[in-house]
């Protein structure tokens, strides 16, 4: 009995020690997750799959110095594994990457007529849409780095790729995004 | 104005050219600034980028499940939950093509696509999955899913039709039906969209496969 006691103490103990840990970063999981699949559903789903297979590691995670990049990094893992490769399966091959853009729409039907924030929020439309014409590789470092703010180094270790490789990543990515900005507007290609 | 100021202004400003006339001025007779100005623009709207909020009480409720202690209820829901690695995944393509009343191209084909088969362990859930993919936002839509007396939906026990209303999104949209053949034999499930006076159906005839086949999947 002592030993049964014991155990369900040490499981109560881990979790506490887990939701101690990861709690502070489950609105920035959600952020990136929302991102990489624009749905809230999935991206719920994608976080939970990220916590789920994290539990066990609990120990590991207490020992990591930067958790939040650390878990992004996973949760990428997680997103490939589960999302992105079953999207390349003969299945299901029309599943790109495409923006959803209803929360931009909706905010743009609510803000004021003629208002500096329609304008705004239409130039974001536009770009969102714009994100769908880049490749995957280029795609996951400009939501990294300029859309979350990651730093390059922390880009570069949740992608598992180098600095170098980043930054070159980014330059591209922005020429390509640059082609829908005109001068203080967006011109459609 | 010289070019490093120029810079170091649309730093601040995010690469809005009518910060101030001098910048403007400058950007006007400079390539370079202006293609530099574009930049910023780009990096300041994706850092503003907004983010769809999720639903009340997300980090409690992936929380508790992480930890399993609301498997069972997180699995009736109707959406793709993401497969853990013992569950089951049957994915059925279906490609919608509604077109604008009088908008000069061939008008919807009514009626059913091919059937696809999907072989399941009868008794057993199996998340079926029926990928609609629209080639443009279908507003509204009327989304009713039947099924046979022979299947039944997780959570929705003697429940043989569902119908609702939704938007889909242009390109791919995930419809998860967790279903149970409930004896041998099979049973059909049809899955009917509605919109702008045109309809689509897909049929899934669910099969009972021999033991150590289950799960095959033929698809549309």
């Amino acid at each position: 009995m002592a030993k049964i006691i014991g155990f369900f103490q040490s499981r109560a103990v881990r979790e506490h020690r887990f939701s101690e840990l990861v709690s502070p970063h489950i609105g920035s999981l959600y952020r990136m997750a929302w991102r990489w699949t624009q749905d809230s559903d999935l991206a719920e789903d994608l976080v939970q799959e990220t916590l789920t297979k994290l539990f066990p590691r609990v120990d590991e995670l207490e020992g990591v110095e930067k958790l939040g990049p650390w878990l992004v990094r996973v949760q990428y893992r997680c997103f490939v594994d589960m999302y992105r490769k079953r999207s390349r399966a003969p299945a299901c091959e029309n599943l790109g990457w495409r923006a959803d853009t209803d929360l931009l729409d909706a905010r743009i039907a609510a803000a004021p007529d003629g208002s500096d924030d329609i304008h705004r929020l239409e130039l974001q439309r536009d770009l969102a849409r714009a994100l769908e014409n880049l490749g995957e590789d280029q795609r996951d470092v400009i939501l990294l780095h300029d859309a979350e703010g990651y730093s390059a180094g922390e880009v570069a270790a949740i992608l598992n790729i180098s600095i170098g490789t980043v930054k070159s990543r980014l330059h591209r990515a922005r020429n390509q995004l640059k082609k829908f900005v005109g001068d203080g507007t967006f011109e459609r290609i | 104005m010289n070019c490093n100021e120029a810079t170091k202004l649309l730093d601040r400003t995010g690469g809005t050219p009518a910060a101030c006339s001098e910048l403007a001025e400058h950007l006007d007779g400079c390539e370079a600034c202006r293609d530099y100005a574009r930049e910023r623009r780009v990096i300041a709207l994706l850092a503003d980028m907004p983010v769809c909020e999720p639903r009340p009480g997300m980090e409690a409720r992936v929380m508790q499940r992480a930890l399993g202690r609301s498997r069972s209820a997180a699995r009736v829901h109707l959406r793709w939950a993401l497969a853990t690695a013992a569950s089951v995944i049957l994915a059925v393509v279906v490609t919608l093509q509604f077109y604008p009343a009088g908008g000069g191209r061939n008008p919807a084909p009514a009626g059913a696509l091919q059937p696809a088969v999907v072989h399941v362990t009868p008794r057993q859930t199996h998340m079926v999955k029926v990928l609609l993919t629209t080639p443009r936002v279908l507003k509204d839509a009327e989304i009713t899913v039947r099924l046979d007396d022979n299947l039944s939906l997780q959570g929705y026990d003697d429940v043989h039709e569902l119908k609702w209303r939704a938007s889909l999104k242009r390109g791919t949209n995930r419809l998860s039906l967790p279903v149970q053949l409930l004896r041998g034999g099979s049973g059909k499930i049809t899955v009917t969209v509605r919109h702008g006076g045109g309809s689509k159906h897909i049929t899934v005839n669910v099969t009972a496969a021999p033991e150590q086949n289950a799960t095959k999947i033929s698809m549309v």
